[in-house]
């Protein structure tokens, strides 16, 4: 279902090329699929609804929806641009469900640049309990849930054993259309090649780290969503599992020759020694 | 509602079959599979279908092809061989097939005017409308739009169609692998997953919760776990679940309970919102930085500067602004030095770079700030984070 399809850019003095695959099953047990996605460079998003009846999967489409609207175009969008559209989402989705309360989560990944510059920076914001990663050698998590069991966690309550089974797991503390949807954002700097990895927590409560990193380092037919999708369903699929899987090659080139893509700059210069 | 496609007809035209959202013109040397291709059009098949249709023999022979369809407030155009496609009155280059090896696309937003044009001779100079069918045209115009004539450039756009920017600089060419083959009902480009329309067949999910536990609340952190379903609720609400627990309310109530919790937040939360609004930002003087790899920035809020700056885990309202600084040897950190405005006052703080930041206030000796040392500092002050690379604190005139 989630083939893997690549797209490039090129502007001044930059090229940048993306391969994307995204794939979303609403699992084994759970009648509807209240996950919604979105996979359109430069935007990415996962958004996981709540709520009863069919609050939920308005919720997380409605999400969806404002930044598809808003932001899915060629032009890399400003961090104001995307911090309005997580405002907007968070003022429609409060529309849905009136005294009922609707809800969503957000981790997203975004191409944006900064004012005057040019030059294109990863945007990663998150609501919720929706994650984002880094996966390069290991598997590195860049978002902070807003999760009653990561606050335990934080204060030392529990210890990460205990967070599979504990009761509050999946309890959320803040949520788009709740009204306080203030994202956590990192702002990171692009270039050589960077792999990226947004879910909805219906692939980490089934997937421990290692397995994750198994399932991407695997090759196969299937894209790597597709993969990651099917071991969450094999490995019992109790929620809506979504994942999108982004592989980046950024590359900078003088802006006198940009019809040539030169060769990628060296990945993740090391920090510079002190000076003797 | 979508208004109804015009177009020029022309004997010796591409073919369009076409439905209100969406529309696939091909080169009449595939006249062939308008046979095949016309159940899908009409019928409501997705982009993907019909383009998997159109590929089905592999891309490098596929025939030359336009597709447009409009979805989730946006219309996604892919071009293929010696057609394109216009979007009169918008800042958006044209899609055109012939430049790229595959296909080109480009999204455009709901309400643009798209002109498909195509080779051969000029057609008809009065526009028919269609919704659903089968043309011959030369010219092909979906969306809000006055008369649409052959050779016309200047066309206005519509009133309802939205200015969006596009850089001119800049052009996304979508290559798509092979082709996979993504299920119907999913826009593989989009990704929106729209699973309202599995809503056949569901039950309430109250009426499932209260089948798998009658009656009791203590069992319903037990169903959670079956049903992995997230739900939002404060931290002390959170705390407090044990107690309504014992309520012996039924789960649904329970659920309620936290609905009204945060029914209450939300209703707090625009209250205080609403009073924050009506203070006046504090003016103050407006301050600039003077780089020393030439130009000038705005200094609000926050700036970090560095080879490749970073800012982790920040507020939604208090997200920097990165500023990156090249410098011969690549010689300053990734993330190296912040400077803050905050209440008037200019306050510059070493991130740990690894070779120090230097502050020189005017007429003073340079000062080594120490690993994420502070200092407040004032107009005319040069920062100097080694191999070249300074910033000067001018205030605006």
């Amino acid at each position: 279902m989630g083939a893997t399809r690549a797209y490039a850019w090129k502007l001044p003095g930059v090229s940048v090329t993306l391969e994307v695959s995204a794939a979303t099953d609403r699992g084994l047990v759970r009648r509807t699929n209240e996950d919604s996605h979105l996979a359109t460079p430069p935007v990415f998003l996962v958004a996981d609804g709540m709520g009863g009846h069919s609050f939920g999967d308005r919720a997380s489409q409605a999400t969806a929806r404002v930044f598809a609207t808003r932001l899915a175009r060629e032009e890399f969008p400003t961090i104001a641009e995307v911090l309005d559209a997580v405002r907007e989402a968070d003022r429609v989705v409060q529309t849905i469900g009136e005294d009922e309360v609707a809800g969503s989560t957000l981790a997203g990944l975004a191409l944006v640049v900064d004012g005057s510059s040019s030059e294109p920076r990863w945007m990663v914001f998150n609501v919720g309990d929706s994650r984002i990663y880094r996966w390069d050698d290991g598997l590195e998590q860049l978002t902070v849930d807003h999760s009653a069991v990561q606050e335990l966690l934080d204060e030392g309550v529990i210890g990460p054993a205990d967070v599979r089974d504990h009761p509050e797991r999946n309890v959320v503390t803040r949520a788009i259309g709740v009204g306080d949807a203030e994202p956590d954002v990192w702002i990171l700097p692009t270039g050589g090649r960077e792999r990226f990895l947004i879910c909805s927590d219906g692939l980490t409560k089934e997937l421990d780290d290692a397995t994750i990193r198994e399932v991407l380092n695997a090759s196969g037919d299937d894209s790597p969503a597709d993969r990651l999708v099917s071991a969450a369903l094999a490995a019992g699929g109790l929620d809506n599992v979504t994942v999108i899987v982004i592989e980046a090659v950024v590359t900078r080139h003088d802006a006198e020759d940009s019809d040539d893509i030169g060769s990628p700059v060296p990945a993740r210069l090391e920090d510079t020694m002190p000076r003797g | 509602m979508l208004p109804d496609h015009r177009y020029l007809a022309s004997s010796d035209g591409w073919i369009f079959l076409c439905r209100e959202d969406l529309v696939l013109g091909i080169d009449p040397l595939a006249e062939g599979l308008v046979g095949l291709l016309w159940p899908l059009v009409r019928d409501g098949a997705p982009t993907a279908s019909v383009l998997d249709e159109l590929t089905r023999g592999g891309i490098s022979s596929a025939p030359g092809f336009l597709l447009l369809e409009a979805a989730a407030g946006i219309w996604r155009v892919l071009a293929r061989g010696a057609g394109r496609v216009e979007f009169p009155g918008l800042d958006i280059d044209a899609v055109d097939g012939s430049t790229a090896s595959a296909w080109s696309e480009s999204l455009a937003p709901s309400g643009a005017v798209l002109r498909c044009v195509t080779p051969g001779a000029p057609g008809a100079t009065t526009p028919w409308a269609v919704r659903v069918g089968i043309v011959r045209a030369s010219e092909f115009v979906l969306g809000d739009e006055n008369v649409p004539t052959a050779g016309s450039d200047d066309l206005d756009a519509g009133p309802t169609a939205p200015v969006i920017e596009a850089p001119k600089s800049s052009r996304s060419r979508v290559i798509p692998r092979p082709p996979g083959s993504p299920s119907p009902g999913e826009d593989p480009g989009l990704g929106i997953t729209i699973s309202s329309l599995e809503t056949t067949a569901i039950e309430p999910l109250e009426s499932a919760l209260d089948e798998a536990a009658p009656g009791s609340g203590t069992e319903h952190a037990d169903y959670d776990h079956l049903f992995g379903e997230t739900v939002t609720r404060s931290v002390e609400g959170a705390a407090v679940r044990g107690a309504e627990d014992h309520d012996g309310g039924s789960p649904l109530e329970d659920r309620t309970k936290v609905a009204t919790d945060l029914a209450e937040r939300r209703a707090l939360r625009r209250a205080a919102k609403a009073a924050g609004a009506s203070e006046a930002p504090p003016a103050g003087p407006r301050f600039t930085l003077d780089l020393s790899t030439g130009g000038r920035e705005p200094l609000e809020g926050v700036v970090i500067v560095g080879r490749a700056p970073s800012a982790n885990r920040v507020a939604g309202g208090e997200v920097p602004r990165l500023l990156t600084m090249s410098t011969p040897n690549q010689d300053i950190s990734r993330t190296h030095v912040q400077i803050a405005l905050a209440g008037g006052t200019v306050v510059v703080t070493d991130l740990h770079s690894s070779n120090g930041t230097f502050v020189v206030l005017p007429g003073q000796p340079p000062q080594r700030l120490r690993a994420g040392e502070s200092k407040t500092v004032v107009v005319g002050t040069v920062i100097d984070l080694g191999d070249g690379a300074t910033l000067t604190l001018r205030e605006e005139s």
